[in-house]
C-alpha cells in the first residue's frame, strides 16, 4: 500500500480563491477508512476531482443528475400534470459517502422533498451527504457551480460557461426535513454566505 | 515507428476485435476490443459500444461498455463515456460527459502518477484537464507513422 500513501490527502495549504470545508474534510476522513469507500458524486463534472477522489482509493461513481423542474401549477378547471418523479438512476443502500456540491439550490422547493428522499435512498446505513446551500446567492439564476478539490478539506468553486438555471434559497429546516432519515451533524456558514452541510444515515455513529 | 490502424468514419464492425497495434476507431465498432499493450483512440466521430481492453484508451468521440487500461485512460472534453473505468491512471476533462465509475487500483504500478499529472496544484493555477489531452501521445488521423484504413 505504499503507493496508496503517496496519494494521500496533499496539505490543505490555502490557494487563492480556496474555501476550506471541515465538514467535507471529516466526511472524506471516515469514507476513507472504510478501505474502498463508494462515493457517488452528483452535479457537472470536475475530472480533477473525481480523479482525486479515485486516487485516494475510492470508487468514485459520476451521474450528472437532471435538474427537475418545478411542480406545474394548478389552474381552475384544469387538470394538473402531474410532474415526473425524480429518479437518481442509481441503486439503493450503495454509497458511503454522497457528494451533492450545490445542486439542492437548484432544486425547486416543492420538488426538494422528493429529490431529498432520492438522495437519502442511495446512502448506506451510515453513509454521509455533503452539500452545500447559499444563504444568500448573487443572482437568482446561475450556472450549477463546480467544485474543484484540491485537498480533502479545501476546495476551488468554479462556475463554468453553461445553461444558467433558477436558483433557491433553501432554510436549514426545509433540508432537514426534505434528508429526512439522515442526522445533520455539522453546518458551516462560509465566508461566502454558503452553508456546508454534512449529514449521516442514521444507524451507525 | 508502429503502425496506425484508423477505422474509418464509414465502418461498422460488430464482434470481437484483437490486435497487436494500435488503433483509431472514427466508425462504429460494436462488441469487444482487445489491444493488448496498445494504444486506442476512439475519434471524435467514433462509436465504441464494447467491454474494451487496452494500454491506453483517449477518448474524443463516444463510449459505451466498460473500460481496462493498463496505463491511461483519458476522456477529452468532446467525448461521451457511459461505463466504468479501471485503469491506474485517469485523466477526465471538464465538460466531458461521464456516467459510471472510476477506480484506480492503487496496486498497479503509475497510481501515484496519476495524481501528479491529473491533480490541481493551486487554485490560481488548476491543472487544466482538457489541455492534458496534449501529452496523450497522437494515435489518431495527423500522427506521424504509417496509417491504414481500413
Amino acid at each position: 500500500m505504499a503507493v496508496r500513501s503517496s496519494v494521500s490527502a496533499a496539505p490543505s495549504v490555502a490557494a487563492p480563491g480556496s474555501q476550506s470545508c471541515g465538514g467535507l474534510g471529516k466526511a472524506l476522513a471516515r469514507a476513507l477508512r472504510e478501505g474502498k469507500p463508494q462515493i457517488l458524486v452528483l452535479g457537472p463534472l470536475c475530472g480533477d476531482s473525481v480523479v482525486y477522489l479515485a486516487g485516494r482509493g475510492a470508487r468514485v461513481h459520476v451521474d450528472e443528475v437532471e435538474l427537475p423542474a418545478p411542480a406545474p401549477k394548478a389552474k381552475p378547471g384544469e387538470a394538473v400534470d402531474v410532474p415526473r418523479p425524480i429518479k437518481i438512476d442509481q441503486p439503493s443502500g450503495a454509497y458511503d459517502l454522497v457528494l451533492a456540491w450545490e445542486f439542492f439550490d437548484f432544486v425547486p422547493p416543492d420538488r426538494l422533498p422528493q429529490f431529498g428522499h432520492e438522495v437519502v435512498r442511495l446512502l448506506k446505513v451510515g453513509g454521509q451527504l455533503v452539500m452545500f446551500a447559499h444563504l444568500k446567492p448573487p443572482s437568482e439564476h446561475a450556472v450549477i457551480p463546480r467544485y474543484r478539490l484540491l485537498a480533502d478539506d479545501l476546495v476551488v468553486r468554479e462556475e463554468p460557461s453553461g445553461q444558467a438555471f433558477p436558483r433557491y434559497i433553501h432554510s436549514n429546516l426545509m433540508i432537514e426535513r426534505a434528508i429526512a432519515g439522515l442526522a445533520v451533524q455539522n453546518i458551516h456558514l462560509q465566508r461566502n454566505q454558503m452553508r456546508e452541510i454534512l449529514a449521516s444515515k442514521a444507524g451507525v455513529g | 515507428m508502429d503502425k496506425i490502424v484508423n477505422i474509418g468514419q464509414s465502418i461498422h464492425i460488430k464482434g470481437e476485435l484483437t490486435g497487436n497495434e494500435d488503433l483509431t476507431i472514427e466508425g462504429k465498432v460494436e462488441g469487444k476490443v482487445f489491444l493488448k499493450d496498445h494504444n486506442l483512440t476512439v475519434g471524435a466521430n467514433g462509436k465504441l459500444i464494447a467491454e474494451t481492453t487496452a494500454k491506453t484508451v483517449m477518448v474524443l468521440g463516444e463510449v459505451t461498455g466498460n473500460i481496462t487500461a493498463d496505463d491511461k485512460v483519458e476522456v477529452a472534453a468532446t467525448g461521451t463515456m457511459r461505463g466504468d473505468i479501471h485503469a491506474p491512471r485517469v485523466v477526465l476533462a471538464d465538460g466531458a460527459k461521464f456516467k459510471g465509475a472510476i477506480d484506480m487500483d492503487s496496486r498497479r504500478p503509475g497510481a501515484a502518477e496519476s495524481k501528479s499529472t491529473s491533480q490541481p496544484v493551486s487554485a490560481s493555477k488548476p491543472a487544466p484537464a482538457a489541455s492534458s489531452s496534449a501529452a496523450h501521445e497522437p494515435v489518431g488521423a495527423g500522427a506521424p507513422g504509417k496509417t491504414a484504413n481500413l
